[in-house]
């Protein structure tokens, strides 16, 4: 059988768009993409700054430290996951990132259960529902910079399954605005960690799967 | 002229048209046991195993298209022409495929290439083009057969359908008989196991770069292409009986 073969029309066509629109070199590309990270990361280090920056209030160092260290593992985790490519230009398997990203919330949900568990000991006071909003809207507030910045630099790129992008670069934002959250709000209850510190996560989560399609997935040009 | 098709083979088999080779005995080995395999027809399609369509299946990469991709990225504006070269007919034979219509295969050909040249700026160094290409052209494909919201899975007629061959005429008519019996058969297809007969064995990738294309683990690869390859040898065995009984 001989293979199909596009005309010689297509490819004058294919070349004359290409040299009609023009697309800066890899290594100009790369700066740009910095600068968007490096300011999505500003955002959320300035804002947490601004906010007081640690606060142990009456937690134990241990739990702020250990805790701390913990969820800082799972950010780092789902970012390499999520940012890091290797040698491919469709990154990690989009099915590792699928699970990474659906098994961020239930991560951390059992860090703070098995952390509120580990200090009980410490007599941590309950606080209300104004303060589980309040963290709640903080921590998102604290994550649209991040998420901002991976949009800027991923847009428009993903061919395979840009709402499972979505999701885990929604993940990878929530979860270091979480971490941001749990170092400030000095409050150590289980249900205000779950409510005001998770919850985000898995909201961010969601929130970049159905945005994933739009800010990610490929245009017709 | 006559189809060669092993009869039992012990693991996935996969269509070669406009082959000419015979398996070298009338057996062959497969991991120590021997495979029995029966005549049909000869020359127009060839059921292999995995194995023996390592010299006849395009190649899993492509330097050419990894290396002309490279230097794009560095800013030789004059290497897109070699990567268009080097990856164009590959894409559009598989979108033929996809999409039935040779104008809108064009069309979305460029396409591709077109977001290959936006993403030029954002080309890992070293990274495969095959599977990215063929994951954009798949993605294109989907998304415009979506806006049409009319796409026929089933379509009579074949844009490349059909060997070359010049044999008599009636060996030409049965060859193209089998070879469009298998080609609807791959239509009927779940097209989740077309995709990946046709990423594996029409556009050379291997396991790990289908997954990659297809955006799911290996194992469902092997298994949507093992699906596809029992449903050709089912179809296959049928005509192999058929061709008997007709006393050929």
């Amino acid at each position: 059988m001989t293979p199909p073969v596009p005309a010689q029309a297509v490819r004058e066509r294919t070349l004359a768009a290409v040299r009609a629109r023009s697309v800066p070199s890899r290594a100009a590309g790369r700066r740009g993409r910095r600068l968007a990270l490096v300011a999505g990361a500003l955002y959320l280090v300035g804002a947490f700054v601004s906010l007081g920056g640690v606060v142990l209030g009456s937690r134990p160092t241990s739990y702020v430290v250990g805790f701390g260290f913990a969820w800082g593992v799972v950010a780092a985790v789902v970012t390499w996951t999520g940012m890091v490519r290797g040698r491919s230009m469709l990154g990690h398997s989009v099915v590792l990132q699928g699970w990474a990203a659906l098994a961020v919330t239930p991560a951390l949900a059992t860090l703070a259960l098995g952390a509120g568990v580990a200090w009980a000991h410490a007599g941590v006071a309950s606080v209300g529902v104004e303060a589980h909003a309040s963290c709640f809207a903080l921590t998102m507030l604290l994550a649209v910079g991040p998420f901002a910045a991976t949009a800027l630099v991923r847009r428009g790129s993903e061919p395979v399954a840009p709402h499972r992008v979505g999701a885990i670069f929604g993940a990878v934002a929530g979860t270091w605005a979480g971490l941001a959250m749990e170092l400030h709000c000095s409050h150590a209850s289980i249900p205000h960690v779950l409510f005001g510190h998770v919850l985000p996560v898995l909201v961010m989560t969601g929130m970049g799967f159905a945005l994933g399609a739009a800010l990610f997935g490929l245009r017709r040009r | 002229m006559e189809f060669l098709v092993y009869g039992m083979p012990r693991e996935p088999v996969a269509i070669e048209e406009g082959g000419a080779s015979r398996p070298p005995s009338s057996s062959r080995v497969d991991g120590g046991a021997r495979v029995p395999w029966r005549v049909i027809r000869q020359d127009a399609v060839v059921l292999r195993t995995n194995d023996e369509l390592g010299a006849v299946r395009p190649p899993s990469s492509s330097p050419d298209a990894d290396g002309a991709m490279d230097r794009y990225a560095d800013g030789d504006d004059k290497a897109f022409a070699v990567l268009y070269d080097a990856l164009a007919p590959r894409l559009y034979g598989y979108l033929v495929r996809q999409t039935r219509d040779a104008q809108r295969a064009e069309d979305l050909l460029q396409q591709t290439m077109l977001q290959m040249h936006l993403a030029r700026d954002r080309f890992v160094r070293g990274a495969e083009v095959a599977p990215w290409a063929f994951a954009i052209a798949r993605r294109l494909f989907i998304d415009s057969s979506r806006r049409r919201k009319r796409e026929t899975l089933v379509v009579d007629g074949d844009v490349d359908s059909g060997p070359s061959l010049t044999p008599s005429a009636d060996d030409v008519l049965q060859a193209e008989d089998l070879s469009q019996t298998v080609d609807q058969v791959l239509r009927r297809l779940p097209p989740a196991q077309r995709e990946a007969f046709e990423l594996l064995k029409r556009e050379g990738l291997s396991v790990a770069q289908a997954a990659e294309v297809l955006g799911t683990t290996v194992s469902a690869v092997k298994l949507r292409a093992h699906r596809a390859y029992e449903a050709l040898r089912h179809v296959l065995n049928e005509a192999n009986a058929r061709f008997e009984a007709e006393g050929r």
